[in-house]
C-alpha cells in the first residue's frame, strides 16, 4: 500500500514538474533526460506545495488531494502536447571518451553514497521541527495548516513564519501514503540532492562547453565536508542545499542565456525565481538578489514595462504568504529584532566580530575544506580573463547574498549574537556553495569564446551542444 | 607573426601552464582536506528500518533508551482530551529539556504543551493552580511525580505519563 501510494505521489509531483518543464524548454528540438527530471524533481514541488495550499482554503481532506491530483495531470498533459506539437526527442548525454566515463562512474558511485547516507541518516532537528512538523500537523488537519499552529505558544520555535514548499511537498507524499512518514518523507531531500548535483554538473559543463569539467564539479561538490557532514548537509533533510540549488538554476540560466542568446534560458530562470521565496525566509533575499542580477544583465531587454511582469510571480509569492501570515497571527521570527536603521546603529560595534567571525568561517577546513579559498581564486583570475558583467553578475550573486547574510546578525535577538552567528551561517553559505562550484568550473572554460556574450545563435546550433556525441 | 606577438604568446602561454599547475595543485589540496574530514561519514555506514517515526525514535530512544517511544507516547495519549494541555515537567530548563519539550509537542498535538521546570521553587503551586479540566495529563520527564499523584503510565524508566482527562469519546 506504502509502495502505491509512492509511487502515485512521485508520478503526479514529477507529472507536475515535467510539464512545466516541457512549457518552458519548448522551442528545443532535443530534451536531455537527466536536466528534464532534475528540473522537474524542484518544480513539481513547487507546484504541488503550491497548489495545495491554496486549494486548502477552499476545500480539505481527499477533496483537495483530489484536486491538485488533477491539476498535475493538466500541467502534464500540457507539456505533453507541447512535446508532441514541437516533435521534441528525449537524449541522454552518454560519455564521449575512456576519461568521460571514468568520471561518470565516480559521480554515479558519489550520488549513490549520498543516496544511502541519507536514507541511514534520520532527519536534522530543524529538518524535523521547523518543516516535517508542519506536514504532520497539516495531514492531521486534512491537509490544511490548522490556524492555532500560528498563534501556539508551544510551537514559536518551529518557525511557523517559514513558507511551505517543503512542508507541503513532504505532505503530498504522506497524503498518498495514508499516514505521516518521517522515513519516506525524506526521500524528497536525497531526490533534490541528486537532482541538484546533476544540474550543476549540466550547467557547469554548458558555461565551460566541457562534459568533463562539468563531471568533475558534480564530483567536486561531494568534497565540500559541511554539505556531506554538517548539520544542514545534503544528508540530514535541511531546505539549504535545495535552497542553494534553485538559486543556482535562476543565476547560471542567467548566464546561459547571455552566453548562448536562448530564451529557453530566461524562461527558466523567470519560473525559478519565485520558488526562492517559497522554499524558504532566506529565499526572499536571494529573490532581490537574483531579480537584481538579472536586471543588470538583461537592462536592454527590459526597455518595455510589459518584461518587467515577468519578476511579478516572485513578488505575488512574497506578499501572498506574508498577507497570510498577517492574517493567521504568526508570531514574528523570535531570533532577530526589528531591523531598524536606530537598531543598526545601537550595533555598530558588532561589525567587527561579524566580519571576524565571517572570515574563520569561510576558511574552517572541517566545514569547507579550501572551498571558498578556491571560489575567491577563480573570482579573481576570472576579473582578469573574463568580460566584465560575466564577472560582475557572478561576484553580485555571491557577494550580496554574504554581505546581507552578515548583516543580518546585526539584529540578532539571541543574547549571544556570535553564537547564533556559528550556529547558522554555516547553512547559509552552504546556500551559495552550488553557485561558487560553477564560478571554479568557469575557470576551466574550453575558450574565451565560450562566456563571452552572443546575440544570433541559431536554435540548432544551441541543441547540438546538447546532443550525445555521434 | 612579429616577435612582440611570439614573445606575448608564448609569455601568456606560460602563465596558463602555470595557473592550470597552480590549480590542479589547490584541487588536490582541497579534494584531500574534504576527504580527510567526510571520511568518517562514510565508514560508518548504517541503514535504518522504513518506519514512520524513524526520526523522533531515534532522537526518543538516545534520551529514553526505550526503541519505539514515539508510538508509545501516541498510545497513552490517544484516549486523552485533544482540546486540554498536556503539562510536561522536566528537571531544567537548559538545552537537553528543550529537546524532550520539542519532541513531546510533537507527538502531542493539537493538545497544547506546557513546560514546567522541576528546579524551580514553584512548581507545585504552577501545576496546582491549572484547572485541572484544562488538563489532559502530566508527563513526568526525568523527574520523580509528586507526592500524592495517581499512579501513572510509564513511557521509559524515568518517563511517567499520568493522565487527567480522558476524550469525551472515551467516556462513552
Amino acid at each position: 500500500m506504502i509502495a502505491l501510494g509512492l509511487i502515485a505521489a512521485f508520478a503526479t509531483l514529477l507529472m507536475a514538474g515535467c510539464g512545466i518543464c516541457a512549457l518552458l524548454m519548448r522551442g528545443w528540438p532535443v530534451y536531455n533526460v537527466a536536466e528534464f527530471v532534475s528540473l522537474g524533481a524542484f518544480f513539481g514541488g513547487a507546484a504541488v506545495s503550491l497548489v495545495l495550499w491554496a486549494g486548502g482554503f477552499f476545500v480539505s481532506g481527499p477533496l483537495l488531494q483530489g484536486m491538485v491530483a488533477i491539476c498535475s495531470v493538466i500541467i502534464g498533459a500540457l507539456g505533453w502536447r507541447a512535446i508532441r506539437a514541437h516533435r521534441v526527442r528525449f537524449s541522454f548525454p552518454k560519455p564521449r571518451s575512456p576519461w568521460q566515463l571514468l568520471l561518470f562512474s565516480v559521480l554515479t558511485t558519489a550520488l549513490a553514497t549520498v543516496v544511502i547516507i541519507s536514507l541511514g541518516k534520520p532527519l536534522g532537528w530543524d529538518s524535523s521541527f521547523n518543516w516535517e512538523i508542519k506536514a504532520r500537523f497539516a495531514f492531521l488537519n486534512g491537509g490544511t495548516m490548522p490556524g492555532n499552529y500560528y498563534t501556539s505558544s508551544g510551537q514559536a520555535l518551529t518557525h511557523p513564519e517559514y513558507p511551505l514548499f517543503i512542508p507541503f511537498t513532504q505532505l503530498w507524499i504522506d497524503l498518498w501514503i495514508g499516514s505521516p512518514h518521517q522515513f519516506w518523507e525524506k526521500t524528497i531531500f536525497t531526490m533534490w540532492a541528486v537532482a541538484g548535483i546533476i544540474l550543476l554538473s549540466l550547467y557547469a559543463a554548458r558555461l565551460t562547453r566541457r562534459r568533463d569539467v562539468g563531471l568533475v564539479t558534480g564530483i567536486f561538490v561531494f568534497f565540500v565536508p559541511y554539505l556531506m557532514r554538517g548539520a544542514g548537509g545534503i544528508t540530514s533533510g535541511y531546505a539549504d542545499f535545495p535552497l542553494g540549488v534553485i538559486y543556482l538554476i535562476a543565476i547560471a540560466c542567467l548566464l546561459l542565456h547571455r552566453s548562448k542568446a536562448d530564451t529557453v534560458y530566461l524562461r527558466i530562470y523567470f519560473a525559478a525565481l519565485p520558488l526562492l521565496p517559497w522554499l524558504k525566509r532566506e529565499g526572499a533575499l536571494l529573490w532581490i538578489i537574483a531579480v537584481a542580477t538579472g536586471v543588470l544583465l538583461l537592462r536592454k531587454r527590459l526597455t518595455n514595462p510589459k518584461s518587467w511582469l515577468a519578476f511579478a510571480p516572485g513578488l505575488l509569492v512574497l506578499i501572498g504568504w506574508s498577507l497570510y501570515l498577517r492574517v493567521v497571527g504568526a508570531a514574528p521570527s523570535h531570533d532577530f529584532v526589528a531591523m531598524t536603521p536606530r537598531t543598526f546603529a545601537q550595533h555598530l560595534g558588532w561589525i567587527w566580530p561579524i566580519a571576524q567571525t565571517f572570515v574563520f568561517e569561510l576558511i574552517r577546513p572541517d566545514h569547507w575544506s579550501l572551498f571558498w579559498v578556491l571560489v575567491f581564486a577563480a573570482f579573481v583570475q576570472q576579473t582578469f580573463r573574463r568580460p566584465t558583467d560575466f564577472v560582475g553578475a557572478f561576484a553580485f550573486a555571491l557577494v550580496a547574498p554574504m554581505i546581507l547574510y552578515m548583516s543580518i546578525y546585526m539584529f540578532s535577538a539571541w543574547p549571544d549574537y556570535l553564537a547564533h552567528m556559528r550556529a547558522s551561517l554555516p547553512r547559509l553559505l552552504l546556500q551559495l556553495t552550488p553557485l561558487g562550484c560553477l564560478l571554479i568550473a568557469s575557470v576551466f572554460a574550453a575558450s574565451e569564446q565560450a562566456l563571452a556574450p552572443r546575440s544570433n545563435v541559431e536554435p540548432a546550433e544551441e541543441c547540438a551542444t546538447l546532443l550525445p556525441a555521434r | 607573426m612579429d616577435s612582440y606577438s611570439t614573445f606575448k604568446t608564448a609569455t601568456s602561454g606560460r602563465w596558463r601552464l602555470i595557473a592550470r599547475a597552480g590549480w590542479f595543485v589547490a584541487l588536490a589540496a582541497y579534494t584531500a582536506v574534504g576527504a580527510a574530514n567526510i571520511w568518517p561519514t562514510l565508514s560508518v555506514p548504517t541503514l535504518r528500518p522504513a518506519e514512520a517515526f524513524v526520526s523522533t525514535d531515534s532522537y526518543l530512544e538516545a534520551a529514553t533508551g526505550v526503541p519505539h517511544a514515539s508510538a508509545r507516547i501516541l498510545h497513552i495519549l490517544a484516549p486523552l482530551a485533544r482540546d486540554k494541555t498536556v503539562v510536561l515537567v522536566l528537571p531544567d530548563n537548559g538545552v537537553r529539556s528543550a529537546f524532550i519539550n520539542q519532541n513531546v509537542s510533537y507527538l502531542s498535538w493539537p493538545r497544547e504543551v506546557r513546560w514546567l521546570c522541576a528546579d524551580s521553587p514553584n512548581v507545585q503551586q504552577e501545576l496546582f493552580a491549572m484547572p485541572p479540566t484544562n488538563v489532559a495529563a502530566i508527563i513526568f520527564w526525568d523527574t520523580p511525580p509528586f507526592p500524592n499523584m495517581p499512579a501513572g503510565v510509564h513511557i521509559g524508566a524515568n518517563q511517567v505519563v499520568v493522565p487527567v482527562t480522558l476524550a469525551k469519546s472515551s467516556h462513552q
